[in-house]
């Protein structure tokens, strides 16, 4: 059945264009605490900024024995001093309870659907966010496709399967995974979520590149002698140790972020800044990244885990001495790496990438430094604290843009020296930028799949990884110690500083 | 957000420009040494006549400081007094999550002949490369304001107009015009077209065969000519009625039956609510709560709109057939 709608003037002008359409939300693992701390709070401020339809509701599933009443209490609870509008939407919400593998609980599903659309005069449009430990992202969507709600109940509406990274433990699961998801939903229905799209100063990366002429014809091979890219965490493991024992720092950083950052940072121009044309330069750059050979891992990656030490001022215990950890652990809590890139914009640029946990602060940031200027016509002890211009883009915290050029020291001499233009976003615009799951969910909702991860990109980049991994498996990378609260290990240093290089101290 | 603090301020009177220019450039400099950022976006021109005017759009204004980092001007002519220039310059600082950021603000009393001449005063004052919005307090130019030249855009309120719908017209056809009737008004819209969304109530929509709006003349009459240039009705097919608070309804016939669509004033405080009654019953109800600081609240979203509104000339233009 197709349902045409004839287009609403009174809409017309109105500036909340980007409004989600009439429709309902499902939650998988509804009863779970990313739901309760993460979607249901992001949820409350689309509905303060009015970006949700009259016709909205959330339909909780999961395993917990829970009613609708007890699902409305979970969903006032979580957000305390609620916009008048939620109690609306709570008012029109339901829960199903059932098991993951059970046929019966999705056939119950779609019944409590059809209600709730009749309810509040959706058309159907669906969005079914998968909240649940990845180990079940398969389950649920046979489950959903056995129930037929893969399906648009018309030509006209959505059906939109939103899942969270980690997307597979490496290439042939992450495969595994898409060809299971791929069963019963097709790509364009799949908006995979890494919560870094989702911020604001990711986002800026496209806008300071690509709205602005000034950066374009300097980012490339003749200009930039190296890049790197920083993602530090002052913290340790905290109560997570259970987790990171399964991923480790390449699974939990590196296969996503980072490589998310990269490639915003190495692609070429979109046509149009729209899900097709950014997305396909993103895969592009990552299929430019020359894929390390098992040699190239040995003498161009560095893994280490942090020993005990000095954080923010206080004494901390080594990884293996964390909660849930096994005292022989072997996972990597920092990686550093050397990647090259094939292609004419890049080729013979390195770009150095290192993450890691108990490092000295919380930082994300990608530095272009450019060359040397071909010829230094000053004194040599006139310029000796010359050092490369060096373009930084923060990415958190602090989020800005600092550029590090020379500039005369006042006085009879002519002492050159750096100096630092920084500009701090937060002191631009005060103003709040919403928060990641705010934008994510609202852009899964209109069907935006821009900032999502497509199936091509999952794969290029663990096509990157998936060396590094074997090297691990194979004990090929001896596992470095570094102290908390430092830069990392020595054998880092060593690493770029073979080819004539520091690593930045941000 | 913390609210903005004096820094530093000077003033005098009876002086030159230059002498405000420089006392200016002293209080940016001043900025430096404190090692604090100074961005702005725009240069913000107020015209406020009257004490009441000046007090309400500074402290709006001031208010506005870290979404909307400017210069911002004060003016405040009159052109019956003896000729003299009296000024304020302050510097201010205002502080979010860590970041302290300075704006500087201007007032200029303008005596005299000059009153009527306030685009030679301000350019000395505006921001090189950036947008300089003048806000029109309580007030509507008329379209040869030569204070017009320098505006890239115009804040201005269309209560404010009166029987002068038309003269907004024309001013809208030479600079972008941003309503803050409109902008305040933007919930009852949205309220009312949100109603429509639902696939059951968008076919009511063919069979409007009237609407009733409250309220006061200025937001009645703009909405009155937003329904119908929006919903393409006669002039007869609208009533507008005075009332205390904004009210909207609209009335359908689709197959033998009616519904009707309002948009009213909540049951909390300053809540607005939309309804719409189907012969079914009640359906579709949703409030939302309105800002409740709403001059301030309107003219950060208003800077974020300068641009013209083709679906407001349209309500402005039918506005102007109704009778109010």
């Amino acid at each position: 059945m197709t349902v045409d709608l004839p287009p609403n003037p009174l809409a017309e002008g109105l500036e909340t264009t980007r409004t989600a359409p009439p429709g309902v939300l499902v939650v998988v693992g509804a009863s779970g605490d990313l739901t309760a701390r993460k979607l249901l709070p992001a949820l409350e401020q689309l509905c303060r900024r009015r970006l949700l339809p009259h016709a909205f509701a959330v339909i909780g599933v999961a395993r917990t024995a829970l009613d609708d009443d007890g699902f409305r209490q979970l969903m006032t609870s979580a957000v305390p001093d609620a916009a008048p509008g939620w109690s609306e939407i709570v008012k029109h919400s339901r829960y199903v309870a059932g098991d993951y593998v059970d046929n019966e609980t999705f056939i119950r599903l779609k019944g409590t659907l059809s209600e709730v659309e009749a309810d509040i005069g959706s058309p159907g449009n669906r969005t079914f966010y998968l909240a649940t430990v990845p180990s079940v992202f398969e389950e649920v969507a046979d489950g959903l496709g056995a129930a037929g709600l893969n399906q648009p109940v018309h030509d006209d509406a959505s059906v939109r399967l939103v899942i969270e990274k980690p997307f597979g433990r490496d290439l042939d699961s992450a495969r595994g995974l898409d060809a299971a998801l791929h069963r019963t939903f097709a790509e364009r229905q799949i908006y995979r979520i890494d919560h870094y799209l989702g911020k604001e100063t990711v986002q800026n990366v496209l806008a300071l590149r690509f709205a602005n002429a000034i950066f374009e014809p300097l980012w490339n091979r003749s200009y930039i002698d190296h890049v790197q890219i920083t993602v530090a965490e002052s913290l340790g493991v905290e109560k997570r140790g259970g987790f990171y024992e399964t991923a480790g720092a390449l699974r939990d950083i590196v296969q996503n972020h980072v490589m998310q950052v990269l490639s915003l940072t190495l692609m070429e121009p979109p046509g149009s800044i729209d899900a097709q044309g950014i997305r396909d330069e993103k895969v592009k750059a990552l299929r430019s990244v020359v894929i390390p050979t098992l040699d190239q891992v040995r003498t161009d990656v560095v893994r280490a885990q942090y020993d005990s030490g000095w954080s923010e001022g206080a004494a901390v215990p080594a990884y293996r001495q964390e909660p849930d950890v096994d005292p022989s652990s072997q996972t990597e809590t920092y990686v550093a790496m050397k990647l090259e890139v094939d292609n004419w914009r890049w080729a013979g640029v390195p770009i150095y990438i290192r993450t890691g946990k108990r490092l000295p602060k919380r930082l994300t940031e990608v530095a272009l430094q450019f060359q040397k200027v071909p010829h230094l016509a000053f004194a040599a002890d006139e310029s000796r604290d010359l050092r490369p211009n060096t373009l930084v883009l923060r990415i958190q915290p602090d989020e800005g843009v600092a550029l590090r050029f020379g500039a005369k020291v006042p006085g009879q001499a002519f002492n050159v020296r750096d100096v630092l233009m920084d500009m701090s976003y937060g002191s631009a615009f005060l103003e709040e930028a919403p928060e990641a799951y705010e934008r994510l969910l609202l852009d899964a909702m209109v069907g935006d799949p821009t900032l999502f991860i497509r199936s091509d990109e999952v794969d290029q980049a663990w096509q990157i990884v998936d060396p590094l991994l074997e090297a691990w498996a194979s004990k090929t990378v001896p596992l470095a110690g570094y102290a908390a609260g430092t830069w990392g290990p020595r054998q880092a240093d060593q690493l770029i500083e073979k080819d004539g290089r520091q690593w930045r101290t941000p | 957000m913390a609210d903005a603090v004096a820094v530093d301020t000077w003033d005098a009177r009876g002086v030159r420009l230059g002498d405000v220019v420089n006392a200016l450039a002293d209080l940016r400099h001043q900025a430096s040494e404190h090692n604090t950022a100074r961005t702005a976006v725009m240069t913000l021109i107020a015209v406020a006549p009257g004490d009441e005017d000046a007090y309400s759009a500074t402290t709006a204004l001031r208010s506005l400081g870290g979404h909307h980092p400017a210069r911002i001007l004060i003016l405040r002519p009159d052109p019956d007094q003896v000729a003299a220039l009296d000024a304020r310059t302050t510097l201010y600082a205002v502080r979010a999550d860590g970041h302290q950021i300075n704006f500087e603000e201007v007032t200029l009393c303008v005596s005299g002949q000059a009153a009527n001449h306030l685009d030679s005063l301000v350019e000395a004052f505006t921001l090189s490369d950036l947008p300089v919005v003048v806000w029109y307090v309580n007030s509507v130019p008329d379209p040869g304001d030569p204070l017009l030249s320098v505006a890239s855009a115009v804040l201005l309120d269309s209560r404010d107009a009166g029987g002068r719908l038309r003269n907004l017209l024309e001013l809208a056809r030479r600079r972008t015009v941003v309503d803050l009737s409109w902008i305040r008004l933007a919930p009852w819209r949205e309220l009312l077209a949100g109603l429509f969304d639902p696939a059951e109530c968008r076919a009511w929509l063919d069979g409007v065969t009237g609407v009733e709006v409250q309220g006061k003349t200025g937001p009645r009459t703009l909405l009155g000519g937003w329904l119908t240039s929006q919903l393409g009705l006669r002039p007869d097919q609208v009533a507008l009625n005075d009332g205390k608070h904004v009210e909207l309804r609209v009335s359908c016939r689709h197959g033998g039956e009616t519904a009707t669509f309002d948009v009213q004033r909540g049951e909390r405080e300053r809540t607005v609510a939309a309804q719409a009654t189907l012969p079914s019953g009640p359906a579709h109800h949703q409030s939302i709560s309105l800002a409740d600081d709403p001059l301030p609240t309107a003219l950060a979203v208003a800077l974020t709109r300068l641009r013209p509104d083709v679906t407001w000339e349209k309500a402005l233009s039918s506005a102007t057939n109704l009778t109010v």
